[in-house]
C-alpha cells in the first residue's frame, strides 16, 4: 500500500522535503512507518522520537494500523499560543 | 465571521468579542498571546528575539481549535467561543492568538479561556521558530507526553 507523508517544523527541515510517498506493507503501523522514515532521512532519527502522528488530520497513537491513500503528518512537539 | 480560523492575517480581537457577544452573558472574557522580545535557551539565559514566525498545519490545527473550543464551552457552560491562531512573521508584541468566551457569569468564562490556551498549547499542530540575532531555531514544545 501506499501512503503520502507530511513534514512540519523541524521534522521537514531535517527531511529536506514537506512531502514523501511511502510505498509500506498492508497494514503497518504508525510506528513501522516512522522506522521506514528513519531509514529513508537518517537525519529524521533523532527527532522521531519525541514526534506524535496524525492520520488523515487527527492524532493517532503509534500502534495504529495504517491503510492505503492515508495522509501521514509527523508532528514534532508543538508550540503555537 | 467564522468563530475558528487560523489565519496570516493580523488578529481582530473586537471582531471575535463582538462574535461572542449574547444577551444571555453577564462576561466576555478575551485573551491575546502576543509575542515577547526574549527567550530563554536551553541555559535558562534569555536571549533578544528579533522576529517570530509560526508554522501550522492548517487543516488539522483549524479543526483541533473547533474541538477544543466546543469541549470547554460544552465543560463549562459557557455561552460562546471564539478563536483563532496566526501563522507567518508575527511582529513583537503583536497577537499570535486570540480568544474570546461569553458566559452568564465571569468565573466560567475565565475558567473556559484559561483551559483553551492551555489545551492549545498541548495539542495543536503549530510551530514557533524564533529568528536571533545570532540565528534561528524552533521552539522545544509539548510533545504529547505527560
Amino acid at each position: 500500500m501506499r501512503v503520502r507523508v507530511l513534514f512540519f517544523a523541524v521534522a521537514r527541515d531535517r527531511a529536506g522535503v514537506s512531502t514523501d510517498t511511502v510505498e509500506i506493507e498492508d497494514g503497518a503501523t504508525v510506528a513501522a512507518l516512522f522506522a521506514r522514515l528513519a531509514v529513508m532521512h537518517p537525519a529524521l532519527k533523532d527527532v522521531l522520537p519525541a514526534c506524535r502522528a496524525a492520520v488523515d488530520e487527527a492524532f493517532a497513537p503509534h500502534a495504529t494500523q495504517l491503510a492505503d491513500g492515508q495522509t501521514v503528518a509527523v508532528l514534532p512537539p508543538v508550540s503555537g499560543g | 465571521m467564522e468563530p475558528y480560523g487560523i489565519t496570516d492575517q493580523p488578529l481582530d480581537v473586537a471582531a471575535l468579542s463582538a462574535f461572542v457577544a449574547d444577551p444571555a452573558a453577564g462576561a466576555i472574557v478575551t485573551f491575546l498571546g502576543t509575542s515577547r522580545s526574549s527567550s530563554a535557551d536551553a541555559t535558562n539565559v534569555e536571549r533578544p528575539v528579533e522576529t517570530l514566525w509560526y508554522e501550522a498545519y492548517g487543516p488539522m490545527a483549524a479543526k483541533r481549535l473547533r474541538v477544543i473550543g466546543e469541549e470547554a464551552r460544552a465543560r463549562h457552560g459557557a455561552t460562546r467561543v471564539a478563536c483563532w491562531h496566526r501563522t507567518g512573521e508575527v511582529a513583537i508584541g503583536e497577537a499570535s492568538v486570540a480568544i474570546a468566551v461569553s458566559s452568564p457569569h465571569r468565573a466560567e468564562a475565565f475558567a473556559c479561556c484559561r483551559d483553551i490556551i492551555d489545551e492549545i498549547k498541548r495539542s495543536v499542530p503549530i510551530w514557533k521558530r524564533e529568528r536571533f540575532t545570532d540565528g534561528e531555531e524552533w521552539v522545544e514544545g509539548y510533545d504529547g507526553s505527560e
